[in-house]
């Protein structure tokens, strides 16, 4: 199970941070989960992840501001943003930020899986 | 002057006549005509030589021609042929006649019957001559004089015109019987004729008996005797008086009209017809500071003002072209370089056929008159416009006469047309009928108590509209009697915009409510989005691992307890959304504050998170209850908190934080309050910050503090902001906690703070 390409889940909700991981590896990725932008730029996974499922509102560093730190740094990690508010306008300049998707809590096992097939390609 | 010489050969006693240069006489007196016993008309032209003796004529001429030549004065003796045809021998005396100025307009020839002397001196050499007979002769005064102007004879008309006798006069001096002003003049003459030896001729007054001074001409001739050497002198006063007196007024008019132009105070000028200038009196040269030389002519101009330079040039020409009086108005630059408004009045002056001669003109100054009339203007206009601008008319009303007057704008608001009669009559019918009773009853005020006014009523436009107006009028004394004057203000637009304003005020409380119901769905939606979220992961990694190969029991049945923690995360959200949507009208029940505040915390979590607010609860331990209904003070909770998340909005540069703290207040009273590090307020904010439409946010309705201030004072409290020290603002409310005879119960109150955790 712990072959699979690295997915990093960054989210400040526990429910998520139990939840996901084990779908993920159910999915058969390692996952990694943090639980702020900040403890995943300090984590040694960076490099590693090959995508990042990512909450929009955190306390401290924002999901929107964790991809333009990415981004800046030439980090070129494919992100699927997941949100509890569905605030279409969000979304919208997520994907125009270069996202793979946006997805609103709750959201379906397929929509991930699709998300992250897109990731992947 | 030729009539005023004419009545001196007339009156002369002797011989005599005037002509012209080349020698025709023009004039002979009737002496001259009595003794050739030629006839007026015979004698002129060169008629009159025939009664010279034709020995004489060659010399007669010949001096005649040398006088004319020299302009000096000669004598001959000439034999000139009686009537009766003997020729006598006379002193031929010529001389030019000259006018006032000294101009010689002809000359005259006067003889003096010699021929006794003459023929005496034929036979015997020497004598003086006997002028007794001639002097006495003389129907004017005359006198005569030693060469040094010593009286040696004087005539009757002389003794009559002093009232003196010879004795008398001789022992006089010049200065008593000649007028003091004249003096000089006949003096000077006289001695310089003494020494000249040529005769004088002045005009000077001279003292009658009664004491009246009458002008003289004074003709003074030396008497020459054979040997040509002056034996005495003959002065003849011809009374000039009757002529000189309007001369001597006409002058003395002139004199004053000449000061009188000069001092006035005001600035007069003549003009030609063309319109140059011909004179200016010296107050207009001073004022406008240029000499008489640069003013003339155009070159007054200068000192007009270039604005009014066309006006003046165009009104000018049309005053000369319409041949009438005038005027201008105008300003022209003083000599200190201000300009000042005048008014230019000018007048024709014309001659005997009514054509004109030239202008006359005045220009006086009216520049205060005019500013002030500019001023009245301005004031009446900005009355006008005030009046038009606060739909205010005014009005007078006389009460003895009813004379109604209305101003402009009042015409306007009562639809009349504009200056038609204004009367009681038309008033009353303007009058919305249901205001009627008020108007009489103000009208019979006004004529037996006569207080001051201040009312509203209506008016019933013609088309139906209605009006409100608002009247204060005040009794005053006018000249006419008792009158009210007073204001009307159209107050039909504020009446309306008030009674809208009501309508949109309720319209905006129901707005904000769904307002901050629309924020608060958002909280909710998130708030249970999330353990949905959960329970569908889960529930998806559950399915996962008991359809796995060989099924993974443990792990399932973690994840299915994972899902019924979530499941009921949602349920407990789910519980509080109702607690604060509980439809309950206003209730009255133990509230503790901080359970209240607690849950408004939680429901507002991802609102605060979102918009990186950190937010820390300073909750006293032991908070007192306050009586009231809890969901209101919830959302008064939720709006201060949403304020201060929104007011932080913009701020990048510190902590976005927010405190929320629960304490004491003196008197019984327990406060909350809510402060934030924003953008905060100015100073003029706090007093503005409870009206209705005030903000500081951009996208906000700011009418959350409004709402949540009734609701406060509702419960007997007050809501409150203060600026704080740093960054930022403070807003608090004060409530009232609960006495202990409050009808409700504890039990009530902890039944619905049953969770306290975070969500």
């Amino acid at each position: 199970m712990t072959a699979g390409p690295l997915v990093t889940v960054v989210d400040d909700d526990e429910s998520v941070r139990e939840s996901l991981p084990d779908l993920l590896m159910e999915f058969g990725y390692s996952v990694r989960a943090f639980p702020s932008a900040e403890a995943f730029l300090n984590s040694d996974c960076i490099g590693a992840a090959r995508c990042l499922i990512l909450d929009m509102a955190m306390p401290g560093m924002s999901g929107l501001e964790l991809q333009q730190v990415l981004a800046q740094s030439g980090r070129d990690i494919p992100i699927v943003f997941i949100t509890a508010s569905r605030d279409e306008t969000i979304r919208a300049l997520a994907l125009k930020r270069g996202a793979v998707d946006c997805l609103f809590k709750p959201f379906s096992e397929s929509v991930l899986l699709a998300a992250l097939n897109t990731a992947f390609q | 002057m030729q009539h005023e010489w004419n009545r001196i050969f007339d009156a002369l006693p002797v011989p005599a006549w005037t002509a012209l240069a080349d020698g025709c006489a023009d004039f002979v007196n009737p002496s001259w005509c009595e003794y050739t016993g030629l006839g007026f008309d015979e004698a002129l032209g060169q008629g009159w030589q025939m009664a010279i003796h034709p020995d004489d004529l060659s010399a007669l001429l010949a001096n005649w021609d040398a006088m004319v030549a020299t302009g000096a004065q000669g004598e001959l003796e000439v034999r000139m042929r009686h009537c009766e045809g003997n020729y006598r021998w006379f002193l031929l005396r010529m001389g030019p006649l000259t006018d006032a100025s000294g101009l010689v307009e002809q000359w005259c020839g006067i003889t003096t019957d010699i021929d006794e002397r003459k023929r005496a001196e034929l036979a015997a050499p020497a004598g003086l001559p006997d002028l007794r007979a001639t002097l006495d002769s003389m129907p004017v005064p005359a006198a005569v004089t030693t060469r040094s102007g010593k009286l040696l004879r004087i005539n009757q008309p002389t003794r009559q015109y002093f009232g003196k006798t010879f004795a008398q006069l001789k022992s006089l001096k010049p200065s008593d019987v000649v007028h003091p002003d004249d003096l000089p003049y006949i003096l000077g003459a006289q001695s310089k004729a003494y020494e000249s030896g040529s005769t004088y001729n002045v005009q000077s007054r001279h003292r009658r008996s009664d004491g009246v001074y009458r002008w003289f001409n004074v003709i003074g001739m030396p008497w020459r005797d054979g040997h040509g050497e002056i034996a005495c002198w003959l002065h003849l006063l011809i009374d000039i008086d009757d002529q000189r007196r309007p001369e001597e007024a006409l002058r003395t008019a002139e004199r004053n009209l000449h000061a009188t132009i000069h001092t006035i105070p005001a600035l007069v000028w003549s003009a030609r017809t063309d319109g140059s200038a011909e004179f200016f009196n010296q107050h207009y040269l001073d004022y406008v500071g240029l000499s008489a030389e640069q003013a003339l002519g155009w070159g007054w101009m200068v000192a007009v003002h270039p604005d009014d330079v066309d006006n003046l040039t165009v009104s000018w020409r049309l005053i000369l072209a319409s041949h009438e009086p005038g005027e201008i108005e105008t300003r022209l630059r003083r000599c200190d370089g201000e300009y000042r408004w005048f008014l230019f009045r000018v007048n024709p002056l014309r001659n005997e056929y009514g054509g004109i001669v030239r202008w006359y003109g005045i220009s006086i100054d009216i520049d205060d008159r005019k500013r002030a009339d500019e001023k009245l203007r301005r004031s009446e206009a900005f009355l006008a416009d005030g009046q038009r601008i606060s739909l205010t008319g005014s009005f007078s009303w006389c009460l003895d006469s009813d004379e109604i007057v209305f101003s402009e704008e009042l015409y306007r608001i009562f639809g009349f047309a504009q200056g038609s009669a204004v009367t009681l009559e038309r008033i009353t019918d303007r009058v919305h009928p249901d205001d009627l009773p008020l108007l009489t009853e103000k009208r019979i005020d006004a004529r037996t108590a006569g207080n001051d006014h201040d009312y509203e009523m209506r008016l019933l436009m013609p088309n139906g509209s209605i009006k409100h107006v608002h009247i204060v009028s005040h009794s005053t004394r006018g000249r006419y009697g008792r009158e009210y004057l007073g204001a009307v203000q159209d107050v039909t637009q504020r009446r309306n915009s008030e009674e809208t304003l009501g309508v949109l005020r309720a319209e905006l409380a129901s707005m904000a409510k769904i307002n901050s119901l629309g924020v608060l769905t958002a909280s909710i939606a998130h708030e249970v989005n999330q353990p949905l979220s959960g329970v569908i992961t889960n529930a998806s990694t559950c399915l996962r691992q008991l359809a796995a190969d060989p099924p993974c029991i443990e792990g399932a049945i973690d994840t299915a307890r994972r899902t019924i923690r979530d499941g009921h995360r949602a349920a407990d959200v789910m519980t509080r959304v109702r607690a604060l949507f509980s439809n309950k009208a206003t209730v009255s029940e133990w509230v503790n504050l901080n359970d209240a505040t607690r849950e408004v915390i939680a429901l507002s979590q991802s609102t605060l998170k979102s918009s990186r607010v950190m937010l820390k609860a300073e909750l006293l331990d032991d908070m007192p209850l306050v009586m009231g209904d809890r969901v209101q003070l919830q959302q008064v909770i939720l709006n201060l908190l949403m304020n201060a998340t929104e007011a932080m909005r913009e701020v990048d540069d510190r902590p976005r934080q927010v405190v929320i703290r629960t304490e004491r207040d003196t008197g019984d009273r327990v406060r909350l309050t809510v402060r934030d590090s924003g953008v905060g307020f100015g100073p003029k904010g706090v007093s503005k910050l409870f009206d209705t439409f005030y903000t500081t946010k951009d996208g906000g309705m700011g009418i959350g503090l409004s709402i949540s201030q009734s609701i406060i004072e509702r419960h007997r409290g007050r809501l409150w902001a203060v600026p704080n020290d740093g960054p930022g603002v403070s807003f608090w409310f004060s409530i009232p906690r609960a006495s202990k005879d409050e009808p409700a119960t504890q039990a009530a109150a902890t039944s619905t703070t049953r969770s306290t955790g975070p969500l």
